[in-house]
């Protein structure tokens, strides 16, 4: 009974990646803010992870991320990694040493799209030499970041809701 | 009593011997009430109707309803086409060796830095990597990436893309490419611009032609500002694109032209001679 449950709950959650990744590509749908547009698969897989054993979260950080990187283009495996790293250990945390609450949340969210994006403009922007490197993290992935951490409560309070009455 | 009778004979008199006079004197005073009557009638009658007759009758309405509806699905379907196509005519008809393939921005990635999009053609619709996207008001950008049924744009507004360009009225050369600093602004630059050029502020600048990927004469945008670079003095030009590159929502791919990855014959002429003279000193 417990694993149809869970069977349930992990169909849930797919639906809600693929349909998050769907609605984060369509043409001016979601409002730009200060030059920024906000990564919604993200903070879905990091509280995901906050909720469910190791493995899982492993599995759905990967999943995560290869969407991450589907819907960029160009490099697969780079979102993919952190995610898979970042979601595994965010679970094992969330087992063991911390209490899942809105701000542990708040601060992973942050600490992790903060690590992750910083590294994307390392490697895609830097490291490509394309110049004005202050004045393009500030305008294009500073406003990112925060709008992607902004998002992080409702992502938070729906998956804790799944986790929670789609269970034993 | 009497009365009665009188206006009877009356009006047989009349109508026997004017029979018209007559009809209109008594269909004026009938017509109303047979109308109604008729019309009550009528009405009556499909009252009278068994249910299963009328529930057919609701079925077939129904069916041709549905149909009815999905006629008028495909008639705005092909009318969206068929604007969007009218769009591409004047150029189909400029240059009636273009290959033109209209197709729909699907997808905008959040962390896509220059204003790259999807669109909803891939190579079983015949588009290849390096194939020119234009619109109506302008080229748009270059096909980067392509699958079966999707393929990535690369706008003009990244730096990646550069683009063999000739200002229209000096035919003065340089390359278009696009910049972080002036992206968020649908501004590209103009670089490789000769010491000695006489471009204005308003020219147009088009594509030149030249490296067989753009075809040649394909409007990009005006010039909004002359100025030199800041690391290496050299002349630049600030490009306003005709094209809205950050909203843009439905583009065309030039899928083949006349001389698509040919060397222009000036180019080819210039190689040639260069050969030949090496072949004589030898």
């Amino acid at each position: 009974m417990e694993r149809r449950f869970r069977i349930f709950r992990y169909i849930i959650y797919s639906t809600e990646l693929l349909v998050l990744f769907v609605i984060q590509g369509i043409p001016n749908f979601i409002p730009e803010l200060f030059g920024g547009k906000p990564s919604l698969i993200i903070p879905v897989v990091l509280t995901i992870s906050m909720f469910e054993p190791k493995l899982t979260a492993l599995w759905f950080g990967l999943a995560g991320g290869l969407l991450t990187d589907i819907s960029n283009g160009g490099v697969i495996g780079f979102f993919a990694i952190i995610m898979t790293l970042c979601c595994y250990f965010i679970s094992y945390l969330t087992s063991e040493l911390i209490r899942t609450r809105l701000s542990v949340a708040m601060a992973i969210s942050f600490i992790v799209v903060a690590m992750a994006l910083s590294l994307h403009f390392l490697f895609f922007y830097v490291m490509c030499g394309y110049g004005n490197n202050g004045y393009f993290f500030v305008s294009h992935y500073l406003s990112r970041i925060l709008y992607t951490v902004a998002l992080t409560p409702i992502a938070y309070y729906v998956n804790r809701v799944l986790a929670l009455r789609v269970s034993l | 009593m009497l009365g009665a009778i009188s206006v009877l004979l009356i009006l047989v008199i009349v109508t026997a011997g004017n029979s018209s006079f007559g009809t209109y004197i008594v269909n004026l005073f009938t017509m109303p009430m047979q109308k109604a009557t008729v019309n009550a009638v009528d009405s009556a009658k499909d009252t009278q109707k068994s249910a299963d007759e009328l529930q057919e009758e609701v079925n077939s309405l129904e069916a041709e309803n549905r149909k009815l509806r999905d006629m008028l699905v495909d008639y705005y379907d092909i009318k969206g086409q068929n604007e969007q196509l009218k769009k591409y005519y004047n150029l189909k008809e400029e240059n009636p060796d273009y290959d033109i393939l209209p197709a729909t921005v699907i997808r905008r990635d959040p962390n896509e830095n220059f204003y790259g999009f999807y669109i909803d053609k891939g190579t079983i619709d015949g588009v290849e990597l390096h194939d020119p996207v234009v619109t109506e008001n302008g080229l748009v950008g270059m096909v980067c990436e392509v699958d079966a049924t999707t393929c990535k744009v690369r706008t003009i507004l990244s730096p990646d893309i550069q683009v063999g360009v000739l200002n229209s009225r000096t035919s003065d050369s340089g390359i278009v490419t696009g910049s972080s600093k002036y992206s968020d602004d649908n501004l590209s630059l103009m670089t490789k611009i000769p010491a000695q050029h006489t471009m204005q502020e308003g020219d147009i600048i088009v594509t030149s032609g030249l490296g067989g990927i753009f075809p040649e004469k394909i409007r990009i945008g005006e010039i909004k500002e002359i100025k030199l670079d800041e690391y290496d003095s050299q002349p630049m030009a600030i490009i306003k694109p005709y094209e809205n590159i950050q909203e843009v929502s439905l583009v065309a791919i030039i899928t083949n032209y006349l001389g698509k990855g040919t060397i222009s014959k000036s180019e080819s002429s210039k190689e040639s001679s260069k050969q030949e003279s090496t072949a004589s000193k030898q």
